[in-house]
């Protein structure tokens, strides 16, 4: 973390050893979600930290699920989460919509794609 | 209705012996000739005992019949119950056909003619492997709705069919279009007045509006897997005329039924006419089976069974006695051979014909999605642990879950402690009637690194892996042997490969700038087809490279003069009269050099 008047940069205790990666704040700028790897190193859950100041950084606690052991079973991964503020206003049938429509064209990759959990590629 | 009455002795003997019959010869067929679709068909799916896989049924029209589908492959790991349950239901389609016959033209002698053309079809079918059981049981579901239809002339029993006719769809997915198309044929043939239209009409708007409903309101899938599941656009049928053609008969049956039972045979004929046709349509189908048989499959898929048995000694001694020609064969023949340590000593005893490609099955966009669950087992082979994990991580993704796929993400895991995925993945394979056992027994190494090292499998992998990081290369992937090598200069595995990988490409060079290599690995003597390459490359340039201690030995360089005795030194051709000779020194890299 970056304090913007002294530019000092502070490690955030509330990271971990594994890969983690896509922050966001909250509106008022006082929590903060992030995906980790921490729990099993492959599967990316939602982390959710109380941020008071630089010194007063909450202990990150797992995004909370109706089934409390769906994360032991869980094989897919999280990624890129967002606050919102209000409600979702989407139903599955735009989801279904959105995805029936012409595909937006990416640069062609010259590699197989990766699933997005296996991580970089380094052995 | 009118109700059947069998005059003679001949036609009830057709009539009850006709299923049995057709039982014993589907179930030695399959048996002794078609049983490599159990193995792999067993072996692309896992039937898992859990509420979330049979959710995953409820999600989409078909899935339960896919559902079905699955729960009797699992039976699949023995042929003889794979045999029994394939033959059960091909009988039970002709049962329900004759059923229907004895609605449809109660007095036709030539019904029986009829009902077996769909089963002789169905078998023709399986030729294909990716022919899947859910499929017959399809048909089988369909044929006993349609015979529920007219099992009754009354308004309302036709009511009630209509009425069920999307839950049918439900369950059997495309298979009630199928249906469909039946029932509209049968309605224009066998009903009178205004019914004949009302019905097809009904039927219609229905089987409309249970795809739009499905399509927009409660599955939210694509339009093609909603008429189409559990078949596929991508669906790659060796002879989908075969399929067509069963279709295509199967609506016109109704009609087909009509127009037979109209034709006016003398009684005294029928059984005899019955009997010619049937033997007619078996011989016919037999004769099919032999053109489109094709032994070599058996063969390599026998040879794949030894290989997810790692049965590698085996593997070696079958390639090497059916010398196939197939790029996978040639592959998992490579792999023994690396298993056993044996590579770079007998690669050459069997047929080499992809060059490199049998060594590391290339990812690519134009590689086919099998090869993605085939390709891992180098890297696994090799040490690659993490490359190997993730080439099983995307079979798993692209293909479901499978048997092998599992297997390979759990010993990864184990084998670079991430216990708790490899948890996830023991979790799932414990819910299964074939795996369970095995499952258990990885279960307890799960936190226990002293046992995994100790494992004499995961252990001896954990030794070939490679102290230092560096970037995988999938475009050149042979690159990533020496890198492999420099964190762990005694990985034998690897070695061989790179060898052998200079081999296949003729690259003396090559190998003669990597053979120092050798001296990291405790070798007694050179192996053989590396001192065969280094002879050649002795000879042609005079020079020797640094390999430690270890000579070329007497016995190679006696081979190797008796090789040149039987070669015209003049044109480096094998004269006709010492090509019997010759045969002897295929197994040597001098051979595959000049001749291959």
């Amino acid at each position: 973390m970056i304090d913007l008047q002294s530019s000092i940069s502070t490690f955030m205790g509330l990271n971990s050893s594994e890969t983690e990666s896509y922050h966001s704040w909250s509106s008022n700028s006082r929590w903060l979600i992030f995906s980790s790897k921490r729990e099993d190193g492959l599967t990316a859950r939602l982390y959710i930290a109380y941020i008071g100041t630089s010194a007063q950084i909450g202990k990150p606690f797992l995004l909370p699920q109706r089934n409390p052991v769906l994360y032991d079973k869980l094989l897919t991964t999280y990624n890129r989460p967002e606050f919102i503020t209000g409600k979702i206003k989407l139903g599955p049938r735009d989801f279904a919509r959105a995805a029936g429509k012409p595909a937006i064209k990416a640069i062609e990759a010259t590699e197989p794609v990766d699933t997005g959990t296996s991580g970089p590629h380094i052995r | 209705m009118e109700k059947i009455s069998f005059d003679k002795i001949g036609d009830r003997l057709i009539f009850y012996v006709t299923p049995l019959a057709i039982f014993i010869i589907v179930f030695f067929y399959f048996l002794f000739f078609n049983d490599y679709l159990f193995f792999y068909q067993e072996n692309i799916s896992l039937f898992v005992y859990s509420g979330d896989y049979l959710h995953q049924a409820f999600i989409r029209p078909g899935g339960l019949l896919d559902y079905i589908g699955s729960f009797f492959v699992q039976f699949f790991f023995n042929p003889v119950y794979g045999s029994i349950i394939i033959s059960a239901i091909l009988t039970l389609i002709v049962i329900v056909g004759i059923s229907i016959n004895k609605q449809l033209s109660p007095n036709s002698s030539l019904s029986l003619f009829l009902v077996l053309i769909p089963v002789c079809l169905l078998i023709l079918l399986h030729i294909n492997f990716n022919w899947m059981l859910r499929n017959n049981i399809g048909f089988l579901l369909t044929m006993i709705y349609f015979l529920f239809s007219i099992a009754s002339s009354k308004r309302l029993h036709f009511m009630i069919v209509l009425f069920f006719f999307p839950l049918f769809y439900y369950v059997a997915g495309s298979f009630a279009w199928l249906f469909m198309g039946m029932l509209l044929i049968y309605c224009f043939a066998y009903k009178n007045g205004s019914f004949r239209f009302y019905y097809p009409v009904i039927l219609l708007i229905l089987g409309f509006v249970s795809f739009m409903l499905s399509k927009e309101l409660i599955f939210l899938r694509p339009a093609d897997e909603l008429l189409l599941f559990p078949f596929s656009l991508k669906d790659n049928f060796t002879h989908p005329d075969i399929l067509f053609i069963l279709i295509g008969y199967l609506i016109f049956f109704p009609l087909l039924e009509k127009i037979f039972s109209n034709l006016k045979i003398k009684t005294k004929y029928s059984w005899i006419i019955s009997l010619s046709a049937v033997m007619i349509t078996l011989v016919l189908t037999i004769v099919q089976l032999s053109q489109l048989y094709n032994p070599n499959l058996r063969k390599l898929f026998k040879l794949e069974k030894l290989v997810y048995a790692q049965n590698w000694k085996e593997v070696i001694k079958y390639q090497e006695h059916n010398q196939l020609g197939n790029i996978v064969a040639q592959y998992y023949y490579d792999l023994a051979l690396s298993e056993e340590d044996q590579l770079c000593d007998r690669m050459f005893f069997g047929r080499q014909d992809y060059s490199t490609k049998a060594i590391i099955i290339p990812w690519d966009s134009q590689a086919g999605v099998n090869n993605i669950s085939r390709g891992v087992y180098f890297f696994y082979a090799v040490g690659l642990i993490n490359e190997a994990h993730r080439w099983a991580y995307e079979s798993m993704v692209a293909q479901g879950y499978r048997p092998e796929n599992l297997k390979l993400l759990i010993k990864t895991d184990l084998i670079n402690g991430h216990y708790k995925m490899s948890e996830k993945y023991l979790e799932i394979l414990q819910k299964t009637l074939h795996y369970r056992n095995w499952a258990k027994k990885y279960k307890q190494m799960l936190n226990r690194p002293d046992l995994v090292q100790t494992d004499p499998e995961l252990g001896a992998k954990m030794k070939l892996m490679t102290g230092k990081d560096f970037s995988i290369s999938i475009k050149n992937p042979v690159t990533n042997l020496p890198l492999l090598l420099e964190g762990n200069p005694g990985n034998k595995k690897a070695f061989e490969y790179l060898m052998a990988w200079f081999l296949l490409e003729k690259n003396l060079q090559g190998l003669v700038n990597e053979i120092g290599r050798i001296k990291n690995i405790s070798y007694s003597r050179i192996p053989r087809h590396i001192e065969e390459a280094l002879l050649i490359y002795n000879i042609s340039t005079r020079r020797m490279p640094d390999i430690g201690t270890l000579k070329i030995s007497q016995e190679t360089i006696d081979r190797y003069n008796q090789y040149q005795t039987l070669i015209d030194p003049y044109t480096r051709t094998i004269p006709s009269g010492k090509k019997e000779l010759m045969k002897r020194s295929r197994d040597t890299y001098w051979f595959y050099f000049e001749f291959r």
